[in-house]
């Protein structure tokens, strides 16, 4: 799976699930704000991406996703063999 | 197994008048199965003492979902049942009430959880007609 | 009606643009706290569920039945030392079998809860 793939596949996915427009997500705008999650809304995220990868993001790791590119890099390196 | 089919307030915090779940019938990896008879002294059923309403089939649904991370925490030594409170209904689709004296069967099903918020999903039916369904986020303080 | 007069009261009612805004008083006294929790009242998300089911019954005039309930985020705990009155804002309008409804539950300090669903006409 390359990284084209990656970002395009997140993109659409958090576009639907958070109901903002995929133009937003430029690669250092800040995950958080772009998609305006609260405490509530983050482990859909989470959710989301366990679903799609099989990866499961621990809270540690998930405080240092805070841009687009953090987060394509983290599914990217974390990608089950 | 100690816990399915126990006694339901050794599961779930809530007490009379508002207990929505019966039993915890069956626990298999991330899902689970409860029941629960509608009777007519039910908080959630009106004046006529038809049918169970709408909210009270959501609270059977997160009750069901209580009983499961109760029995969980109870596996894992915890001595009384998390007091868990609805963060998010959403997706909730009811196809009719339940009447008065029908069983309602529960399947949940434990998502992804996060600081202390975990996504389930839930689906009821009265012998096997799905009437419900629903994925909600149960928030349980940490102990 | 399930809760009126038992879980909350209806104060105050008024129109404010597209949207009816009701001041409802949650009843200390009401026989749920018994159970959810002892010793410790929370209001049950699922009643103030109800409790905008009715308003919007009131409103309309008509029966209705939460057929679907897009989201409904609870998004801070409420019980009557809390938050002794609450503003439950509706917003509904038409919509196929009944009507949609956008709600909000909140007071001077807080969002407890903001809803959005269709309720079918009975």
């Amino acid at each position: 799976m390359t990284r084209e793939e990656i970002v395009e596949k997140v993109n659409s996915l958090l576009s639907e699930e958070f109901e903002v427009e995929a133009e937003a997500f430029t690669p250092e705008a800040n995950v958080k704000e772009t998609l305006s999650l609260d405490s509530l809304s983050l482990v859909d995220l989470v959710a989301i991406i366990q679903q799609t990868y099989k990866i499961k993001i621990p809270v540690s790791d998930l405080r240092e996703i805070k841009t687009f590119n953090n987060l394509y890099d983290y599914i990217e390196s974390h990608l089950p063999a | 197994m100690t816990g399915i089919g126990e006694d339901i307030t050794a599961l779930i915090p809530q007490r009379a008048p508002i207990i929505m779940v019966d039993r915890l019938e069956s626990v298999e990896g991330d899902k689970a199965v409860t029941s629960f008879m509608v009777r007519p002294d039910n908080y959630f059923v009106g004046a006529e003492g038809q049918s169970l309403a709408e909210a009270g089939v959501i609270e059977h649904i997160a009750q069901s979902a209580s009983a499961f991370s109760g029995y969980r925490a109870r596996m894992a030594g915890a001595a009384d049942a998390p007091v868990g409170y609805i963060g998010e209904v959403k997706n909730f689709h009811c196809f009719r009430c339940p009447r008065v004296n029908e069983v309602l069967h529960t399947t949940i099903t434990m998502g992804a959880e996060l600081e202390g918020i975990t996504i389930i999903k839930g689906e009821t039916s009265v012998d096997g007609e799905i009437i419900a369904d629903v994925q909600m986020k149960i928030f349980v303080k940490p102990q | 009606m399930l809760l009126e007069n038992r879980y909350y009261r209806i104060i105050d009612r008024k129109a404010e643009g597209q949207d009816t805004v009701f001041r409802v008083a949650l009843l200390p006294d009401c026989d749920i706290y018994q159970g959810h929790f002892p010793g410790n009242p929370v209001c049950p998300g699922v009643c103030n569920i109800e409790t905008v089911k009715e308003c919007v019954e009131i409103l309309t005039g008509k029966r209705l039945f939460i057929g679907f309930i897009r989201q409904c985020r609870l998004t801070a705990v409420a019980s009557p030392d809390i938050c002794p009155w609450v503003n439950v804002r509706i917003n509904c309008t038409p919509a196929e079998e009944g009507f949609a409804v956008t709600a909000k539950m909140s007071d001077d300090e807080r969002v407890y809860m903001e809803y959005k669903g269709v309720m079918k006409v009975l």
